[in-house]
């Protein structure tokens, strides 16, 4: 796991919540809003705690592949996620 | 920098080494010398003068200034999941599909869930004809391999960025949902539509349009996580209706809010795009059309396409590419 991202660990409780919430965090990056849809439409179809982690991680090697370009959406997805108390 | 040319002027840039993409009317495309480009079909621009219609110029997108290394790759239909794994690690990659072809389908019905896409920067447009020439056939042509027309393939250049700067796709689109309409559903991918859900009851689209009166010159619009993105209608037919791209099962639909007077409200959406300074822009051929962009200047120079590129296939948008310095990994 890369630290640096700040994300939440893949185990975290939050990353359930943010990813089945309705409404998705506030990005301003087309790539980061249509792999954000996508994994959330896969979660339409199975959202059990594997396709949730399966989801988390697609979401976390996202950001670790794109931190910079992205920074804005990474700040905006950590935001999101401190928010959501467990 | 894009820009329209004669095509001996082309035909220069090509000798230079040039890396290239380009769009031009089929006769003149025919006469490119082979070099680092690709090509597309399409009559349709718009310039720094405004929207016209030529068989006498191409658009020319020249890279030379930006790239440090490209490598041109053609898939057929069943390839082109692939295209991410011939990304540069930092770059962005042009693609042109033939339209109505069958790597145009599949392209727009399965890109959106292949794998790595995202993790680069796809941008492109789909290839046309003179929209009263209609049984001429949209073609690309790869111009390092010498293989002439391809009618059924994708052509992508991919181009290396230094360690310095990145690549950014954006898009401009000025439609939104109407978030007092139905929404809509669908059972299956595809750009022929028989049945959807309309607030979950089942029916027939086209029969649902024409009870609203749906003014189909504006798009169906799903929320992607705060992107609009649209899909166009082509034909209501009696029981049948044909999309320009591809609607998704899992996504909702609705009817983009109702634009008054089309033309300024795209205008007024152009800034952002000008602003960028953009590498590289399409716009599609319904704007062009529908915002009577003809001889009006609209400030993104680029082919008029019949569907853009940004990862994956929309309508009724610019789409543009522009660099920012930085570098793209952390």
């Amino acid at each position: 796991m890369k630290n640096e991202l700040r994300l939440p660990e893949i185990s975290d409780a939050r990353w359930r919540r943010v990813l089945l919430d309705k409404d998705s965090p506030k990005f301003s990056s087309l790539p980061t809003q249509l792999m954000f849809s996508r994994v959330k439409m896969m979660l339409q179809v199975d959202s059990s705690p594997s396709a949730v982690q399966a989801a988390s991680l697609a979401v976390y090697d996202y950001f670790q592949k794109n931190s910079a370009k992205v920074q804005v959406d990474l700040e905006s997805l950590i935001s999101k996620m401190e928010s959501m108390n467990v | 920098m894009s820009k329209l040319v004669r095509i001996d002027e082309v035909n220069q840039m090509i000798e230079r080494g040039e890396i290239l993409a380009i769009a031009g009317d089929e006769a003149l495309l025919r006469q490119l010398k082979p070099g680092r480009w690709i090509a597309g079909s399409i009559p349709y621009f718009m310039d720094e003068a405004g929207g016209l219609f030529s068989k006498d110029k191409v658009l020319v997108s020249s890279f030379a200034d930006v790239a440090t290394n490209a490598k041109i790759v053609e898939y057929a239909p069943e390839e082109l999941s692939r295209i991410p794994s011939d990304y540069f690690s930092n770059g962005f990659s042009i693609i042109i599909l033939p339209s109505q072809s069958q790597a145009h389908s599949e392209f727009s019905k399965h890109s959106f869930s292949y794998p790595q896409i995202l993790n680069g920067n796809l941008v492109g447009w789909i290839s046309g004809t003179d929209l009263n020439a209609p049984s001429q056939k949209p073609l690309v042509y790869n111009g390092a391999s010498g293989h002439g027309a391809l009618y059924n393939k994708a052509v992508v250049l991919h181009c290396e960025l230094p360690a310095n700067r990145f690549a950014q796709t954006e898009i401009v689109n000025i439609f939104e949902a109407d978030e007092n309409s139905d929404t809509i559903e669908f059972f299956e991918s595809g750009y022929e539509i028989t049945d959807c859900k309309v607030n979950g009851e089942k029916t027939n689209f086209a029969q649902y349009l024409k009870s609203k009166g749906v003014d189909t010159r504006f798009p169906l619009v799903a929320d992607y996580s705060g992107a609009s993105i649209n899909v166009s209608f082509k034909e209501v037919a009696e029981n049948r209706v044909s999309l320009y791209a591809s609607i998704f099962p899992l996504a909702k639909y609705r009817i983009a809010r109702h634009i008054t007077d089309y033309e300024t409200a795209f205008k007024q959406s152009l800034g952002a795009v000008g602003d960028s300074r953009p590498i590289f822009s399409c716009n599609c051929i319904l704007n062009y059309l529908y915002a009577n962009l003809e001889g009006k200047k609209c400030g993104a120079v680029g082919p008029i396409t019949f569907g853009e590129v940004a990862f994956i296939l929309l309508n009724q948008t610019i789409v543009y590419l522009s660099l920012k310095e930085g570098k793209r990994h952390g």
